[in-house]
């Protein structure tokens, strides 16, 4: 692992930075690099490396053609984009299956995937069958209405070892997918049920990974009903009539009047195009609780079928839970007014994503590809976008999504894992000597932590060691992080001449699975070869070439170069705050490292249990809580994540990291995932031990502190562990938020 | 590792495997489709459904492998797939050996085809099933 010390590019000014530890350990008010690093330390579980200003010199990266010689570096292909008309995004999403050409499997492994359009059957993506790419980018602006008709047509008979057709009471009653290993080491060969085996229980438990959803993560919309909803899930049906699905769903979209929302399912049955949906959708679901495949035999027993299910959760006043091959997702993105009320935060515009969220098989999925970038604009000459095509007219703009792919069923490993860009193996960048460009990096992947940073291209097998020295050379390329998981920062962090700002760009980035970060990176002065890397990994070649950009390009030097943040995003108020809560992310007490003990691996829990349909917290509408979120995992940073609503994080604890807590500076950036900091029994030296007050060894939570406000929406969601195996197998927790009808009298 | 897929086939008589031999690696993920759309023999069953079948190895216990029977392929449905997948993970090499060792598998089919057998032949250095590594970590 790489300390942060060893990449810090630190000039003399930097030193007087240093925060200040204080008699009993604390660390407070901790300068914006320290701020930085101890903060973005805790979204990795890997290193502390970063995007560091290549500090390679122009001689080495000269030398060598791009990609260096040997090495293969197609175009970074840009994906195809749905974009929104008249202030919708319509469009069709379908999930199928096909076997992809994956670098670095022998034989194209059958994945699931998005395949989009518009409503209309435009802008299609993915133009070109069997390559590995993410789904389509949606594109949208502030305000527009979202409008996706999502269509599961997996083909179920395309894999294996999963349970789609029927859940609970298949594989010996356990609901989950299975499997059993033959191994030689006995004499005659002996079988054991590998997965799920003793430890995993449904539904929390791999299963059901042709089961689909969409969430939409990163926005700042309604959960309820047909909003950002993750709690159903809709069953495949391959030989569907489409024609007619589609033209019902057109009929829905047309139906929804974003001034008179659904919230419910009452709500929604409102609609007469509505109520013809589902009168499909009770026809497919009888057909399917008559037909499934259960045990040796069709036809599911009455306690398992799914349109019994559905009804009694009507009843109840509740979403039903199945749906079979289509669902109308429907819903406003809303747009902040300033100095109105109304929504009171409104949707921060940028880099959002999409993916498959089903509990159980959110982690396959994902690995399967199932996912895509999601960017909501604002374009108004004010806005977010607006602005920055202000300020450069030319600015190049790429989107990269890492993911990993594996098609290694119930995640057994064994299995190739592939980190691609964009569905591609190290692509190429290409930029001017001296041009800005905007990249839109995006964490898709299930576990890996990414430390993205800028170093020469080296060929294939040279140290990184090399990079290393480098790094402490002459400075050349240059960068600003200007936004985090989609929303923008305040210009005070970007500002070069502010305590915060100054480190920005020098620091260290590193993204956990889900986050975004957006980046302006200006390129050398001359030309050159480079490479985006993470840790050892080549991620993506830069080839520096051609001409200087002229008109010249620069970073933002002040605030006319940027975009106001909008009002609703300024800091959350501490006094504020009427409500604490401490969430705890946990695996069991005395466990220290993954993998299995005893042949069983980690039991995941928050707040002590794995998910289940019960609410664990309630939170009332508009009102801004702290949260201390803790893990008392060592060595796994539990990236969390909640729905709706992003926070600001305000103290955080890394034992791995300094000795007590840091109280971070505002104005606080925002972020809708964060990796918990780890448990550990040594002080940062990695040796001293910390002790209690009997001067026993023990293990200390890592932790975070947060701000938000549950606003704009009432209904229920969830947050979870973005490390998706940990989410599929319990680390998930149903949360809601309730109309404030109990005035509080606030206290000091 | 892979995911391998072997089909159940029956079109007259007795039910095939395809392929009836087939190579695989440590950790594979083996799994069986069963194509059989032809009534099961049930004589006091005039609408019998289609003939399921039921993998197993040869000598071991009918359910060694999977708890069910895969059914039959219904008319105008896709093929049942088997709930569950089947890995090896036979002994490697002696130390120091190069060359990759071999073991062969029988399996047969479990629901009275008693001479429906296939054969699976399981290849080791590869990628073995790692536990420690595993469950998306």
């Amino acid at each position: 692992m790489t300390k942060p010390n060893d990449n810090q590019n630190l000039e003399a000014t930097d030193v007087a930075e240093t925060s200040q530890q204080t008699q009993n350990g604390k660390l407070e008010h901790a300068a914006r690099r320290e701020f930085m690093i101890k903060a973005l330390a805790a979204t990795s579980g890997v290193a502390l490396t970063g995007m560091l200003p290549s500090s390679v010199t122009e001689t080495v990266a000269q030398t060598q053609s791009c990609p260096p010689t040997s090495l293969t570096a197609p175009a970074l292909q840009a994906i195809g984009q749905i974009t929104s008309q008249g202030g919708r995004l319509q469009a069709i999403m379908r999930v199928k299956n096909e076997a992809r050409a994956v670098p670095g499997y022998s034989q194209s492994p059958m994945l699931r995937y998005f395949t989009g359009s518009r409503i209309d059957g435009s802008q299609t993506w993915p133009t070109r069958p069997g390559q590995p790419v993410p789904g389509p980018t949606l594109v949208a602006e502030l305000g527009d209405v979202v409008q996706i008709a999502l269509l599961n047509q997996t083909k179920v008979s395309d894999f294996n070892g999963t349970l789609d057709v029927a859940e609970t009471g298949q594989n010996n009653g356990t609901g989950c997918g299975s499997a059993t290993q033959v191994n030689t080491a006995t004499n005659p060969a002996s079988t054991t049920n590998i997965y799920p085996g003793t430890f995993d229980q449904f539904p929390n438990c791999f299963h059901g990974s042709s089961t689909a959803n969409l969430h939409f993560h990163g926005t700042h919309v309604t959960p309820e009903a047909t909003g950002d909803n993750i709690l159903f899930g809709v069953r495949p049906l391959a030989n569907q009539n489409e024609q007619e699905t589609l033209a019902v769903l057109r009929a829905v979209f047309n139906s929804y009047d974003p001034a008179n929302p659904w919230h419910n399912w009452s709500d929604f049955m409102k609609s007469p195009a509505a109520q013809a949906w589902w009168k499909m959708q009770q026809t497919a679901l009888a057909t399917y609780d008559k037909t499934a495949q259960w045990g040796s035999s069709f036809g599911l027993p009455p306690a398992e079928q799914l349109l019994p299910a559905d009804t009694n959760a009507i009843a109840a006043g509740e979403w039903p839970p199945w749906f079979v091959g289509s669902f109308p997702n429907c819903y406003k993105i809303p747009k902040y007014v300033p100095n109105s009320q109304n929504p009171v935060m409104g949707q921060a515009p940028g880099t959002h994503w999409y993916h498959a969220h089903k509990h159980g098989s959110t982690a396959l999925n994902l690995f399967n590809g199932l996912a895509g970038a999601f960017i909501i604009r604002d374009s108004s000459p004010t806005g977010y976008d607006g602005k920055l095509r202000a300020v450069y007219p030319k600015l190049k703009e790429s989107i990269i999504i890492f993911q990993e792919i594996t098609d290694s069923i119930n995640l057994m490993g064994g299995g190739k894992r592939v980190t691609l860009v964009n569905g591609q193996q190290t692509p190429m960048i290409t930029m001017q000597p001296g041009e800005v460009q905007l990249w839109r990096m995006l964490n898709t992947t299930v576990t890996a932590a990414l430390t993205p940073q800028i170093a020469a291209a080296t060929p294939a097998g040279a140290p990184l060691a090399v990079f290393n020295t480098l790094v402490q050379s002459n400075v050349q390329f240059s960068c600003k992080q200007i936004a985090q998981d989609g929303v923008q920062f305040n210009w005070a962090n970007v500002d070069p001449n502010s305590q915060n700002g100054k480190s920005n760009g020098v620091t260290p980035i590193t993204m956990a699975p889900a986050n975004r970060v957006d980046l302006l990176v200006k390129a050398p002065p001359s030309a050159g070869c480079y490479q985006l890397q993470s840790g050892k990994a080549v991620l993506l070649y830069i080839n520096v070439t051609g001409s200087a950009v002229n008109p010249p390009m620069n970073l933002p030097q002040s605030q006319n170069d940027f975009p106001v943040q909008p009002g609703f995003l300024a800091d959350l108020d501490p006094d504020s705050v009427r409500v604490q809560r401490v969430i705890k992310y946990a695996w069991e007490n005395g466990r220290t490292a993954t993998g299995r003990v005893n042949g069983a691996p980690p039991h995941f829990t928050i707040d002590g249990q794995q998910f289940n349909s019960t609410v664990q917290h309630t939170m009332h509408l508009n009102e801004v809580e702290m949260w201390t979120v803790t893990n008392n995992s060592p060595g796994v940073r539990h990236p969390f994540h909640i729905h709706q609503n992003p926070f600001q994080i305000i103290e955080i604890f890394d034992p791995t990291q300094t000795v007590g807590p840091v109280q971070l500076p505002g104005p606080w950036v925002w972020w809708d995932t964060f990796a918990i900091p780890p448990a550990s029994n040594t002080m940062p030296d990695g040796k001293t031990p910390r002790v209690d007050n009997n001067g026993k060894q023990v293990y200390v939570n890592g932790y975070f502190k947060m701000l938000t406000r549950f606003a704009d929406f009432t209904g229920k969601f969830v947050n979870h562990c973005h490390i998706l195996g940990h989410e599929d197998r319990g680390m998930m927790q149903l949360v809601q938020v309730v109309p404030n009808a109990l005035p509080y009298l606030k206290h000091h | 590792m892979a995911q391998v897929i072997i089909d159940i086939n029956r079109t007259s008589g007795q039910a095939t495997f395809n392929p009836p031999t087939i190579n695989v690696s440590n950790g594979d993920q083996i799994s069986w489709r069963n194509n059989d759309t032809r009534p099961s023999v049930e004589p006091l069953n005039p609408n019998p459904d289609p003939q399921s079948h039921w993998p197993a190895p040869v000598g071991g216990a009918d359910d060694a492998w999977f708890a069910n029977r895969i059914p039959g392929k219904p008319p105008g449905f896709d093929p049942p797939m088997s709930q569950g997948v089947v890995t090896f993970n036979i002994t490697p090499p002696p130390k120091g050996q190069t060359t990759p060792t071999s073991q062969t598998f029988q399996y047969r089919d479990a629901t009275g085809n008693t001479t429906a057998q296939g054969t699976i032949v399981v290849w080791n250095p590869a990628p073995p099933a790692n536990p420690d590594s595993t469950l998306a970590d």
